[in-house]
């Protein structure tokens, strides 16, 4: 008696469990129908002129003038005017660590910022005025002045400003283009450094991804 | 019994699917979706747009499409996807990808200096984006042997898993929508890499 109880529970557990995992199944193959929702006032034909306007809208968004795209992933960037490419370059994009200082409790994540920016300032020459993390990084003493954080012919010879405090700039370490190894900043190899510089003006767009 | 339930499930099954087709319904949800985007292209941050008609997924910013990759597989499971720019919530995979952590001094030039960044190489291949409003996009790749048999076994976990959670979102009245999206390995890399936690995401409908 006992043991066809349990087997009657048992079956009955079973039977609901499969009732629910039915229910489950049938809502999710075949959810309610959708119901009407915003702009159903309007006709058909009203919306389908909207929808081909705003998708025009957008379409049209591309800036006619020159651009600059990054692809952080695969360390590209790519001198762009409308549709089409001008020019590729092999590029180095932030390495994506993480340094901590443990006296001040603050916490640096190298990455290459990613969004929309445009360039803010333009450098022929432009010497490194070495922030914090670059001494904490080599375990070295912040200098109490200004002087003693410059130091000259490491960003190339020129830089592109964009976000706060990030660079598009020239590099010494060539042989790591390619590679995710910088500190968030853009480094590009001389020649394709000189056509940037060139073809920007302040505030061209800046695209990175 | 058993047999009768399976039977009635395995009926169930040849029911037409409602479609979405040419209607001021779809045409309207379209307008909504391409409101959404219009508005996230004014600002400047990155954004998803997963066109299941087009069978491709986007980066863009701005209204520019900066990377597309095409989708080789698509799955839909539960609700349609709200008609609205979604926010991903978390990354989930199996094997995240780590931050390599730098101690003070770590970095002075040495002899034996040795790259260890956070690359492309290193994103997963098989994960799910979970945005907001309870959509799950599994992400999968679509070549190679071994992929495959990992498809057969998500597959076969999503046949049991998914209908007891939709029951349970079901019963407390709230939609549940899983998306499953096949990339070619390098894209699936490629996505992972570009869409950060809090971007949002535009999924127009099939």
């Amino acid at each position: 008696m006992f043991r066809d109880k349990k087997t009657l529970l048992a079956s009955a557990a079973l039977f609901l469990s499969l009732l629910m995992w039915g229910a489950g199944f049938y809502i999710g193959m075949w959810p309610p129908v959708e119901t009407e929702g915003k702009g159903s006032d309007r006709s058909v034909s009203r919306l389908k002129s909207e929808n081909q306007y705003l998708k025009q809208r957008i379409k049209s968004m591309a800036p006619d003038v020159f651009y600059i795209v990054i692809d952080s992933g695969n360390n590209r960037l790519y001198l762009k005017k409308g549709a089409r490419v001008i020019r590729e370059a092999v590029v180095s994009c932030g390495s994506g660590a993480v340094l901590r200082d443990p006296d001040k409790k603050t916490t640096w994540v190298f990455d290459t910022p990613r969004g929309v920016f445009t360039v803010q300032t333009k450098h022929v020459a432009p010497v490194w005025t070495k922030p914090d993390w670059a001494f904490i990084e080599e375990g070295e003493k912040i200098p109490g002045t200004v002087q003693g954080r410059m130091e000259t012919g490491m960003l190339g010879d020129y830089a592109l400003g964009f976000s706060s405090g990030y660079f598009i700039h020239g590099t010494l370490y060539t042989r790591l283009l390619g590679r995710n190894v910088t500190h968030g900043c853009v480094r590009v190899g001389d020649e394709d450094l000189k056509a940037l510089f060139a073809a920007t003006d302040i505030g061209t767009r800046i695209y990175i991804f | 019994m058993l047999i009768k339930i399976l039977l009635l499930i395995s009926i169930l099954t040849l029911f037409p699917f409602p479609t979405f087709g040419e209607n001021r319904a779809s045409f309207a949800k379209e307008n909504g979706l391409l409101r959404e985007e219009w508005s996230l292209a004014q600002k400047s941050n990155l954004y998803v747009v997963v066109q299941l008609k087009e069978k491709i997924i986007q980066i863009k910013a701005k209204g520019i499409i900066l990377r597309e990759f095409p989708l080789h597989h698509i799955d839909l499971w539960g609700n349609n996807v709200p008609d609205k720019a979604l926010a991903l919530v978390k990354k989930s995979a199996l094997v995240k990808p780590s931050r390599k952590t730098v101690r003070p001094g770590d970095m002075k030039e040495s002899e034996d200096f040795t790259l260890d960044v956070l690359e492309l190489d290193d994103m997963p291949i098989r994960y799910t984006l979970v945005l907001d409003n309870r959509v799950f996009i599994s992400i999968r790749p679509s070549e190679g042997v071994t992929s495959k048999f990992g498809n057969t076994l998500s597959s076969l976990e999503d046949f049991l898993v998914r209908p007891a959670v939709t029951f349970w979102y079901a019963v407390r009245g709230k939609q549940y929508t899983a998306l499953d999206l096949g990339l070619e390995k390098q894209d699936a890399k490629a996505l992972y890499w570009s869409f950060s936690e809090g971007a949002k995401c535009i999924v127009y409908p099939q």
